[in-house]
């Protein structure tokens, strides 16, 4: 209990003396008056603790505002852009995703994009980079915006361009859109000026870059021309194609194949990178190195000779026979150790050939690829097939037991052949149908799952007889 | 700027030479002098009563008159730093006392007198207890008016109550240290003339005749100011409150 003298009041507080002259600040007494005596509570210590020494007040505000602004800045920073990526399949769209890969925000580079972003309405925003993708091809699928043929080039710069893009392997990504759409990827890895350049012009990167080039070439074109233009169509015009105007290492093709009748669908995945890698001229380059390649125009002469050379096998190719193909084709899906050593010519070419025998091949049934093809899909096509034969070689009891040595001199063929394991170990179960059904029935109704047996080894002729 | 100095200087002195004068029985100059201070002594009478004086009506101008010519006569040079800021003290505590008498006067020959009034007062521990209390009251009156005339000299010097309180030192050691400082300056004539006429305390001086080291004295300057101020005035009732600790 300690006694003052009030000396004076405040607002909030008064000053006492005590009878042993302290001075004290004390909870303010509204009765007393100046002069009495009272007993008085201390004023709280921690009432106005900013006040009591200035030199505190300063750091105290710098850390109050730190305070208020920090949260601003962790809100703010997810919304970065980390990277923007392209979508072109004649809408073409640009996503911008964060560090998550999660999309912030969607552009339509022409019409047909903005529209197909309108049927979205704001769907695709915040969900991960790859199924907004998905959704987006879905939609463009459904809602048929989409041109024929179903090419879908992703474009997207350099550095963004990693394992987390897709949330898994880009390989494995692809593959299970592809499982449920017909679609064919094209996707570039494009130096992030261009992408910068392209969205300046409001195109899409990919159509830039033909524009660009077709400019270069002498043609004229009007940018608006090219937007709404599908690239296959503006390919056609200039008469090159987006992948050869890019460094090979910064282009991955898959194509899905597609044949109604029997569904067999077929994507490879070609390793240009792989394939081109001791070659040693480097037959095409990004745009804007053009200007190396003027100078130096004897190297380029050659250059430009394969080009040509690439460009009429490509047409020869096309009206080449199905067995002109089956030549070509196993060599090039040999591995690469047996594809260095050849000629660098062959390359370009192949790649175009690749792309028409595939939709050939799928009407010939895959006779000769099947052969050659390592592919997990090619199997599981191969499977597909020779599974509807498997039934009908139940129903036939008396085609099993043949079918068994068949079975067994094909496994044996295979193992000798060196073939791919994979097909080998798949295989049996159903290439035992596969025989049973052409020795049962004779002429099955596909002739592509008959021929297959016969394609793979020949021996099943063997267990034949 | 040293023109005023010095003129204040001058015109203090004056005052004091004339009240000393008058001490010596000069009845003249008397007359002169406090007519000439009637402002001064209704200012003051204002200020307690809180209303304004009429010098004609009021009964406690009348009293203040008389405090002042009290005062000339008990002024001496260590009862106050000035003479006017003592006439002022002594003019205070006088018309409180007048108004609290005219009070009780009041009180006691007021028509609603009754009989149980009469019968309280017969109870003498009642009696003493009231007494006690009216003292008490008397008191807190008188220590108000103090406190007021210090805080109007503590403003003359710059200084709040609240920057004492801040500046006061909690321990009880340290708060006899400044008193002993407070002492000293009060004591020291050329001190306390330096403290008056600067409104500072005379620190190299200070620091001379005391062991304590500046800073100490700079970080409590303000508490021992207003100690000084205390022991300086004749603040007989703060004094009082404090008798215990200041001797």
């Amino acid at each position: 209990m300690k006694k003052g003298v009030v000396m004076e009041k405040n607002k909030r507080y008064m000053i006492v003396m005590t009878g042993k002259g302290e001075f004290v600040r004390a909870r303010l007494n509204r009765k007393a008056e100046v002069g009495e005596e009272v007993v008085y509570m201390p004023a709280s210590f921690f009432q106005y603790p900013i006040y009591k020494n200035k030199a505190y007040s300063l750091p105290l505000t710098a850390g109050l505002i730190i305070l208020l602004v920090y949260p601003g800045f962790t809100f703010f920073s997810p919304e970065k852009v980390h990277g923007v990526v392209a979508l072109d399949m004649n809408p073409s769209i640009e996503f911008s995703v964060d560090e998550e890969f999660e999309v912030i925000s969607v552009y339509g580079y022409n019409e047909k994009g903005r529209d197909l972003l309108d049927e979205l309405d704001g769907q695709l925003d915040g969900r991960p980079l790859y199924s907004a993708v998905e959704a987006a091809i879905e939609q463009g699928l459904g809602s048929e915006i989409m041109a024929e043929p179903r090419d879908i080039y992703i474009s997207s710069p350099l550095n963004l361009f990693d394992e987390m893009t897709w949330g898994e392997s880009y390989e494995d990504w692809i593959e299970s859109i592809q499982d449920e759409f017909t679609v064919n990827f094209i996707t570039l890895s494009l130096e992030e000026h261009i992408m910068r350049e392209a969205r300046e012009v409001s195109l899409s990167p990919v159509k830039f870059l033909l524009f660009n080039d077709a400019v270069n070439e002498g043609h004229t074109i009007e940018i608006n021309e090219v937007k709404n233009e599908t690239i296959n169509n503006i390919q056609g015009d200039t008469g090159k194609e987006v992948t050869a105007l890019l460094s090979p290492e910064n282009v991955k093709v898959s194509r899905t194949n597609h044949s109604i009748a029997q569904k067999e669908k077929r994507a490879e995945t070609i390793n240009l990178d792989e394939l081109i890698n001791d070659t040693k001229v480097i037959s095409f380059q990004v745009p804007e190195q053009k200007e190396s390649e003027e100078n130096n125009a004897q190297q380029d002469h050659n250059e430009a000779d394969q080009e040509e050379k690439s460009e009429e096998n490509n047409s020869e190719e096309k009206n080449s026979s199905p067995a002109g193909k089956s030549d070509k084709h196993p060599s090039q899906n040999k591995n690469s150790s047996a594809e260095k050593s050849k000629k660098p010519e062959n390359h370009p070419s192949q790649l175009k050939e690749k792309n028409s025998s595939q939709n050939q091949g799928s009407k010939n049934g895959n006779k000769p690829e099947t052969k050659g093809n390592s592919n997990n899909n090619n199997n599981n096509n191969n499977n597909n097939s020779q599974g509807q034969g498997n039934t009908n070689s139940e129903q036939k009891s008396k085609g099993n037991s043949s079918g068994n040595s068949d079975k067994k001199g094909n496994n044996g063929n295979n193992g000798n052949k060196g073939n791919s394991g994979n097909k080998g170990n798949s295989a049996p179960g159903d290439s035992k149908g596969n025989t049973g059904n052409g020795q049962g029935k004779g002429a099955p109704p596909h002739s592509g799952s008959g021929g297959n047996p016969s394609g793979s080894g020949g021996n099943p002729g063997k267990g034949n007889k | 700027m040293l023109k005023r100095l010095m003129y204040k200087e001058k015109e203090t002195d004056t005052i004091e030479q004339t009240v000393a004068a008058i001490q010596e029985g000069d009845s003249e100059q008397e007359n002169l002098f406090i007519e000439q201070y009637i402002p001064f002594i209704r200012k003051t009478t204002a200020k307690v009563c809180k209303r304004y004086i009429r010098t004609s009506e009021d009964e406690e101008f009348s009293v203040a008159l008389m405090a002042f010519n009290e005062a000339i006569k008990q002024y001496s040079s260590n009862k106050g730093s000035s003479f006017l800021s003592f006439a002022s003290l002594v003019i205070r505590r006088r018309v409180i006392d007048y108004i609290r008498q005219e009070q009780r006067r009041r009180v006691t020959l007021s028509i609603d007198f009754t009989e149980e009034d009469k019968e309280n007062m017969e109870n003498l521990a009642e009696v003493q207890a009231s007494f006690k209390e009216y003292k008490e009251i008397i008191e807190t009156e008188h220590r108000r008016e103090e406190i007021l005339h210090l805080q109007e000299k503590l403003g003359e010097f710059g200084i709040s109550l609240s920057e004492v309180a801040a500046q006061s030192p909690k321990h009880q050691d340290a708060r006899e240290n400044m008193l002993e400082i407070a002492q000293v300056v009060v004591s020291n004539e050329k001190f306390k003339e330096f403290l008056l006429e600067k409104q500072r305390l005379p620190m190299k001086e200070l620091t001379k005749s005391i062991s304590m080291s500046r800073k100490t004295i700079e970080r409590n300057r303000k508490y021992i100011i207003t100690l000084c101020l205390v022991l300086l005035e004749d603040y007989r009732y703060l004094q009082d409150y404090l008798k215990e600790w200041v001797s």
